[in-house]
């Protein structure tokens, strides 16, 4: 059985090489058949504002790149409910591809992997 | 077991490097295997072949090739983050500057595949970052 | 699981996030400046729900780094050295790094 591993991204990702870095792992994992979660809790949900155009600042959006990862077979994204709400996010507020979880869920995502990359 | 170790931050800015590093001598100490060392993002600064800090402070490049030397643990530089931060491949670096030697020794340059290679073939993989 | 936490709570949300994450059976070891949490944390409210259900450890390599010994940390956090951690690593998963 392919290990599971769950990627936490927990800080906020503008600005640097970081988010497009931490994909490319997320991408190599999925190429190699494993299974792969990605869950973004406290400041990670802000990532996955909508409409994020970064050419003023000329840096890398990673926005197309979290939008395509159903092309490579990701489709568990999962945002921590609370982390939203703390943040007076609206679910609509952020890319559809990304599933709102409860607390619970999201330690119960993260506890069972068998490895945890952070970010 | 089976350990390996991934590192994201540069040496001397941040204590990564020096926990890694520690953590691996206890593990080995323990009896247990350590399988591999990716170095990531800013961790492949971790890898230069011409640092030279002054003798009263950590070696750290040089504490990693004594690593391989003595234990034979590989320490593997992702490319694209190599590249990205103007560290070269030799051949590459032969062609691109002139100097071959970027590279400190006992390291190695590949890709992300064997970062998945660790994590699949190790029974646990511990991130040192920032 | 086991968490590892490496900054100080003033300098980084990891501590805090990491509690809100945390479960029972977890085990917490704090590192490099998150040993400072381990002395006192005037914004750092450990859970009083932690008694026995979750293990906190603190390095005693990064403690004594720091000028703080074993009789300045919390009673309910228990000192440990790279092998303790070592061991730690080998008795949990998975292993959370938070920054």
């Amino acid at each position: 059985m392919s290990k599971k591993l769950v990627f936490v991204f927990k800080d906020v990702l503008n600005g640097t090489i970081k988010a497009q870095e931490f994909l490319d792992i997320v991408m190599m994992a999925a190429a190699f058949d494993l299974s792969v979660s990605l869950v973004f809790i406290g400041d990670g949900a802000y990532a996955l504002l909508k409409n994020q155009n970064t050419e003023q600042i000329n840096s890398k959006n990673i926005l197309p790149i979290m939008q395509a990862l159903s092309i490579y077979d990701i489709n568990n994204i999962f945002v921590d409910e609370t982390s939203l709400q703390e943040r007076a996010i609206l679910a609509e507020r952020i890319i559809p591809q990304v599933t709102p979880i409860t607390r619970e869920k999201a330690q119960f995502e993260i506890s069972s992997a068998d490895h945890v990359f952070s970010f | 077991m089976k350990i390996s170790v991934q590192i994201n931050a540069s040496p001397y800015q941040y204590q990564a490097s020096d926990s890694a590093w520690h953590f691996i001598q206890a593990a080995l100490l323990s009896g247990h295997e350590v399988f591999r060392v990716f170095f990531y993002h800013d961790g492949i600064y971790n890898a230069l072949h011409d640092a030279r800090p002054p003798a009263d402070e950590q070696q750290i490049v040089k504490r990693w090739s004594e690593l391989n030397a003595k234990h034979n643990v590989d320490l593997v530089v992702c490319v694209s983050s190599a590249q990205r931060r103007g560290l070269l491949e030799s051949s590459v670096a032969k062609k691109v500057n002139g100097y071959e030697k970027a590279l400190a020794d006992g390291f190695r340059i590949a890709g992300l595949g064997l970062l998945m290679e660790a994590v699949i073939d190790s029974d646990r993989l511990v991130t040192f970052g920032a | 699981m086991l968490h590892i936490l490496n900054k100080s709570a003033s300098n980084s949300t990891a501590l805090q996030t990491c509690l809100q994450f945390v479960q029972k059976n977890d085990a917490i070891i704090l590192i490099e400046n998150a040993v400072f949490a381990a002395h006192q944390c005037p914004q750092l409210t450990w859970r009083e729900s932690f008694g026995g259900e979750v293990k906190v450890y603190v390095l005693q390599e990064d403690l004594a780094a720091r000028g703080l010994t074993e009789s300045d940390c919390l009673e309910f956090i228990e000192v440990i050295d790279y092998q303790g951690f070592v061991e730690l690593v080998c008795q949990h998963k998975p292993i959370k790094s938070w920054f």
